[in-house]
């Protein structure tokens, strides 16, 4: 196995680089996105209430649809529907990005729906207008008590990328694939693959423990 | 002045205030006496418009009441999670009302010393006891100076040494023209602060007295506790 690794270092490093840029990029997707319907399917407003439908019809198709049938959309449907060429990396990401959004909306939709009628009342009572309530006060929290389900679904994020080697990006599962169609070696390269994957959900979630202790401290 | 004219609250299509007019001249603390679930606290939350559902007038001064001239310290304490006790009364000075920070920190630390949690200032309000939090809620809402302070049961978690520096607070602060209403059940704190006082009963305010003569007003409300 060790040889297996030392003989394809290239390809697997590379393959590395590729799953964290998808990986990444995908993540800022979600979040930005997950963030902005979750605010918005949770807000109680009326003047927006034709959005919020919008926005939690939108949720429910992505989350019906299984991140496979999206990444074929995006990168196969797509192009022939609007004529625009979408490379396999970027469909790749925007698919990933747009699946986890919407799980993450819900994520912060229980946050924001959790948040104490009592402090929003406070807030808008101090003089904060509901954007200011919102950005400076309640969102922070909201992402602190929501902190263990975000770091699950950032974790499950990184799996998923697997998935899109199927397009032909050559991240960890595409460069192992490739590696066994040449060499015949199955068992050591995909217990690589696996070793990579391991090595970096176990950063990631040591890295999501200590700033989770941080803040808990803070 | 603070004239509330006809207010009724509905909730659930319910009536739970019933037609309360008042008067309340500058410079007043209101108590507001009554039994558990007779009103005092919604008609706190109508004075803040907190109240969605209500009919009737609130005016200061003649002019309809607005969000600035409103201080609240509700029962619950309503404390920010993530904001330490000095952000608590600086966060909404700097952020609301544009104030230099410098000097948000000097009229929070101020506040803070005067009621014996400066030494709290950058403790979380899980961290805090109850009597704590309370104290950094009051702060909080004498820091934004309000024209008018509403209590809700200020005293329910402090020990009487910081009932007595409340008190001090309290009187200070009517006495540069602003207006408190306070909440209570506690009849030994509603005799020391009350300059008028209203008693509650199922929504409705049964009777309004100008406090002139402390022992008279004692037994008014003892009368109106045997009665209710």
């Amino acid at each position: 196995m060790l040889s297996s690794i030392l003989n394809n270092l290239t390809p697997l490093f590379s393959g590395t680089k590729i799953t964290l840029t998808i990986w990444l990029s995908s993540l800022l997707i979600s979040i930005t996105m997950g963030t902005i319907l979750g605010v918005v399917e949770s807000s109680k407003s009326d003047t927006n209430r034709w959005l919020q439908v919008l926005t939690r019809r939108f949720t429910q198709l992505i989350r019906a649809l299984p991140f496979y049938l999206q990444l074929l959309i995006i990168y196969f449907a797509i192009p022939i529907i609007t004529t625009l060429n979408i490379s396999s990396l970027a469909a790749s990401i925007i698919s990933l990005g747009i699946c986890s959004s919407a799980y993450v909306s819900q994520i912060i939709k229980q946050g924001i729906n959790n948040y104490q009628q009592s402090l929003w009342e406070m807030a808008l009572l101090l003089g904060y207008t509901k954007k200011q309530a919102l950005l400076q006060l309640v969102l922070p929290e909201v992402f602190r008590s929501q902190a263990l389900s975000l770091n699950g679904e950032i974790d499950q994020l990184i799996k998923s990328t697997a998935v899109c080697s199927t397009i032909g990006v050559l991240e960890i599962m595409g460069v192992t694939r490739n590696v066994i169609a040449r060499e015949m070696n199955p068992v050591s390269m995909y217990l690589n693959a696996a070793l990579i994957f391991i090595v970096i959900s176990y950063a990631w979630n040591t890295l999501s423990a200590f700033i989770q202790e941080r803040i808990k401290r803070a | 002045m603070l004239k509330i004219n006809n207010l009724s609250v509905f909730m659930d299509n319910k009536k739970v205030l019933d037609n309360i007019s008042c008067s309340i001249p500058a410079g007043s603390i209101v108590v507001l006496l009554g039994k558990s679930g007779a009103g005092k606290t919604t008609f706190l939350r109508s004075i803040a418009g907190l109240n969605e559902s209500k009919k009737g007038t609130i005016l200061l001064n003649n002019k309809a009441i607005q969000q600035k001239d409103i201080g609240f310290v509700p029962q619950g304490f309503a404390l920010f999670p993530q904001l330490t006790v000095l952000e608590q009364c600086t966060h909404p000075l700097t952020k609301t009302r544009n104030m230099l920070p410098a000097i948000a920190d000097k009229k929070a630390l101020d506040l803070l010393t005067q009621l014996q949690i400066n030494e709290f200032k950058n403790a979380l309000p899980h961290q805090l006891s109850g009597g704590q939090q309370q104290r950094t809620a009051i702060a909080r809402g004498l820091c934004i100076e309000p024209k008018i302070l509403l209590l809700d049961e200020p005293n329910s978690a402090l020990d009487p040494q910081n009932t007595e520096i409340l008190i001090k607070l309290l009187f200070e602060y009517a006495k540069n023209g602003n207006i408190i209403i306070c909440s209570t059940q506690d009849i030994d704190l509603a005799a020391k602060i009350a300059t008028r006082c209203l008693f509650f009963d199922n929504g409705c305010t049964s009777e309004e007295i100008t406090v002139s003569d402390k022992n008279d007003f004692l037994e008014k409300i003892s009368l109106f506790f045997e009665k209710n």
